[in-house]
């Protein structure tokens, strides 16, 4: 072909056509260059051709220059060249060694749509692995068993948690057919045939969601199954189904309890009624002889007094059942909480109460009040069953860093089956000798509460009928760090203790509270106490001595006195005249005032 | 009726009682009268059940849950009693509940009260039970 017909040639080729030269410059170009990339033919063959291609292709483009000088007869490869406008452009080359040797012939080919459309399509690949991963990652995790069945009609997905509560694992169940799922769980669930309309109803693809329960056997589980069709888009339409397994058993075992517990306080109150009810309309319908009349009135006044008491028991059990945050917790005195208890069940010859404490007893982290009613309702029912007589003996020991409290007697006894569902409430051993001793079974019920709201454990141990038994529970003991403070309260009532506490906190002191006078003997002793809040007024010893022996030992402490007792002036003077510094009538502003008169009494005084 | 001067001129009948509840107790010997009847009292279904087979009452007022055996056990056993047909029974109980009404009149009780019940439905009950 004569040099004019090459060169039209050249000139018409859309494709980029060069000729370079292994110095690293361009010889010969056509005009799809300049179009292309928009530099001139002078341009583009005034500096070395690397110059133009991208810095990261620069490498492999020489490789393929010596590839060719070594003898290669054609190099087929890809990159990217500058435009004029600062972008790059794809382009794929083919390249061949030219004859006379010295030169290369090139063709390129822009193929910049190309690889961009090959690299978007890759990251679209990339990211849909990506959200598949992390969606099969949230499926798993999460806390309820999902199954998904595909547009083939097999299970798809299992995910972990479906396994767990339905027992059939994830290999078991992958890839099967949906009209077998129902012949899955065949096995494993109760009333099998009951459940297989909902299966097939799912297999069918419905196009609404539907529930159904499912209990699946060893280990017991209640399910609640939601299936929901899953529609990819509106032409396609349904391909497939999801089924999310609920785990209901705990909420399920709530709601049975719940019930279990309105039939016990139903029949439990409906029993004294009876006597309320039906007493009352004979009294009021028939004659009766006034012995009879006496007689069935005490019934009614008896019944009615146990309606009330089991109420009571009822209403502390639910306050305690919620968590019990009424627990106002403090350093305090055993041995005065249980001579408080003892006081309360009163002297009887046939049952008498010794106490028998060991002489270092520490204070222990207790709400007074509510330890007072377990003592009281221990001590009470050791003397219920013990119809016989018997002594009862409260005793208490140091175990690490608790105290334990045992409360023994010599009654009834309970037999060895009885012993673990003592603490139940409405739990009654039913045997013959106890069968006249009436109770509402909560009494127990709600000590447990209490001492495991403080931490503390309960028991009971017994040699069996007629054997007496023990009980005991367990309490720690007030820890060095409980016992600091600059001022001591010394108060039985704990909301307004609280309220001290708060007032003196905003003057920047600290508190201890002590709930009755021996355990702020015992504080006095322990903490660096700068000044008492005292309550006159006290459940055993009475301020009044507690201050006589306050001055006697430490002389310079102030105290304000706090009280609703209602004082004469001989009174008041007495008070001021043993150290205190101030005496307040309790009303609301009380712990305020105190607050300051305490503030005051410990401000460093200039001279005046 | 109640004090027609043939039923006082009849042998009194016997009715047992059975309840843990003394006041219940109490409450039926008032209700039912010691004129008409002779009542015996039982503190538990065992107790019960060993008077029922001395006395053959004429009908026994069971409550439902009482220790040892409970009400219907006791039911139970006296239909399964030939000896025991002409027994007529009346459950008493603290529960409300349908199922256990349902499982009583199924057993063949010839009446139910449910606690608290008035004297004079125990007394209509009664009558009806006994066809007076």
């Amino acid at each position: 072909m004569p040099g004019a017909m090459y060169e039209s040639f050249f000139s018409l080729s859309v494709d980029m056509l060069c000729v370079a030269g292994y110095d690293g410059f361009f010889k010969h170009l056509n005009p799809a260059w300049t179009q292309t990339l928009g530099f001139t033919d002078a341009e583009l063959m005034a500096r070395p051709f690397l110059d133009f291609v991208h810095p990261d292709d620069r490498l492999a483009t020489v490789d393929v220059v010596e590839k060719l000088a070594k003898g290669a007869k054609i190099v087929n490869f890809k990159n990217r060249y500058e435009c004029r406008d600062g972008t790059y452009r794809w382009l794929a080359w083919t390249a061949i060694p030219a004859e006379p040797a010295g030169l290369i012939y090139a063709v390129g080919r822009d193929v910049t749509q190309e690889v961009r459309a090959e690299a978007d399509l890759k990251d679209a690949n990339l990211s849909a692995a990506t959200r598949l991963a992390l969606l099969t990652a949230l499926i798993d995790a999460i806390g309820v068993g999902v199954i998904l069945v595909d547009r083939e009609h097999v299970v798809a997905h299992w995910n972990q948690e479906a396994s767990r509560l339905t027992g059939i694992s994830v290999e078991q169940a992958l890839g099967q057919p949906m009209r077998l799922l129902g012949a899955l769980f065949a096995a494993r669930v109760e009333d099998s045939p009951g459940l297989q309309p909902h299966f097939e109803r799912a297999s069918r693809l419905p196009a609404e969601s539907f529930r159904f329960a499912m209990t699946i056997l060893d280990p017991r589980r209640e399910l609640e199954v939601t299936v929901s069709p899953a529609v990819l888009t509106s032409e396609r339409g349904q391909v497939g189904f999801v089924m999310v397994l609920h785990d209901i058993t705990a909420a399920k075992e709530l709601d049975r309890a719940k019930d279990e517990l309105i039939a016990m306080v139903s029949h439990e109150l409906r029993t004294p009624l009876a006597s309320l009810v039906g007493f009352t309309e004979l009294l009021l319908t028939r004659e009766f002889s006034e012995a009879q009349q006496d007689q069935y009135l005490e019934t009614m006044l008896h019944e009615g007094r146990r309606l009330t008491e089991l109420i009571n028991d009822f209403l502390d059990l639910q306050r305690m059942e919620g968590g019990y945050k009424g627990l106002d917790l403090g350093p305090a005195d055993l041995r005065t909480l249980i001579a408080r208890a003892v006081t309360t069940a009163g002297d009887n010859p046939r049952t008498p109460i010794e106490i028998d404490l060991p002489k270092d007893l520490p204070l222990v982290m207790a709400d007074a009040n509510a330890i007072l009613q377990v003592l009281i309702n221990l001590l009470s029912n050791a003397r219920k069953y013990s119809p016989a007589g018997g002594a009862i003996r409260i005793g208490a020991s140091v175990i690490g860093d608790a105290v334990e409290v045992s409360i023994q007697d010599h009654g009834l006894g309970i037999p060895a089956e009885a012993l673990s569902k003592l603490f139940f409430k409405f739990y009654r051993v039913a045997n013959a000798d106890r069968r006249l001793i009436s109770g509402t079974g909560l009494g127990l019920a709600i000590s447990r509460r209490i001492i495991e709201a403080h931490g503390g454990r309960v028991g009971v141990e017994s040699g069996g009928l007629g054997q007496g038994s023990r009980f005991h529970f367990t309490l720690r003991a007030a820890s060095p760090g409980a016992k600091l403070g600059d001022v001591l309260i010394v108060e039985d009532d704990s909301g307004f203790a609280r309220l001290l506490e708060a007032e003196l906190a905003l003057k920047g002191l600290s508190s201890v509270w002590a709930p009755d006078a021996e355990t702020a003997d015992q504080l006095i002793g322990q903490m660096a106490a700068r000044a008492v809040v005292l309550d006159l007024l006290l459940p055993a010893a009475s301020g009044e001595d507690f201050l006589a022996r306050l001055r006697a030992s430490r002389g310079e402490l102030p105290v304000v006195v706090v009280t609703i007792k209602e004082l004469d002036a001989t009174e008041t003077l007495a008070l001021r005249t043993a150290g205190a510094v101030a005496v307040l009538k309790k009303h609301s502003g009380a712990a305020k005032e105190a607050a300051a008169f305490i503030a005051d009494a410990l401000t460093p005084r200039e001279a005046h | 009726m109640r004090n027609n001067p043939t039923a006082s001129a009849r042998i009194r009948r016997t009715v047992i009682i059975a309840d843990d509840e003394p006041s219940l107790r109490i409450l039926v010997r008032a209700t039912v009268g010691t004129d008409d009847y002779n009542v015996v009292e039982a503190c538990d279904g065992d107790e019960a059940w060993s008077l029922i087979q001395e006395h053959r009452p004429s009908l026994v007022l069971l409550d439902v849950q009482m220790p040892g055996r409970t009400g219907l056990e006791i039911l139970h056993a006296i239909k399964s009693d030939p000896n025991l047909t002409a027994t007529r029974v009346i459950l008493l109980t603290a529960s409300a509940q349908e199922s256990d009404i349902r499982a009583g009149l199924v057993a063949g009780a010839d009446a139910y009260l449910t606690k608290p019940f008035s004297p004079r439905d125990l007394l209509s009950r009664l009558d009806e039970a006994l066809e007076l």
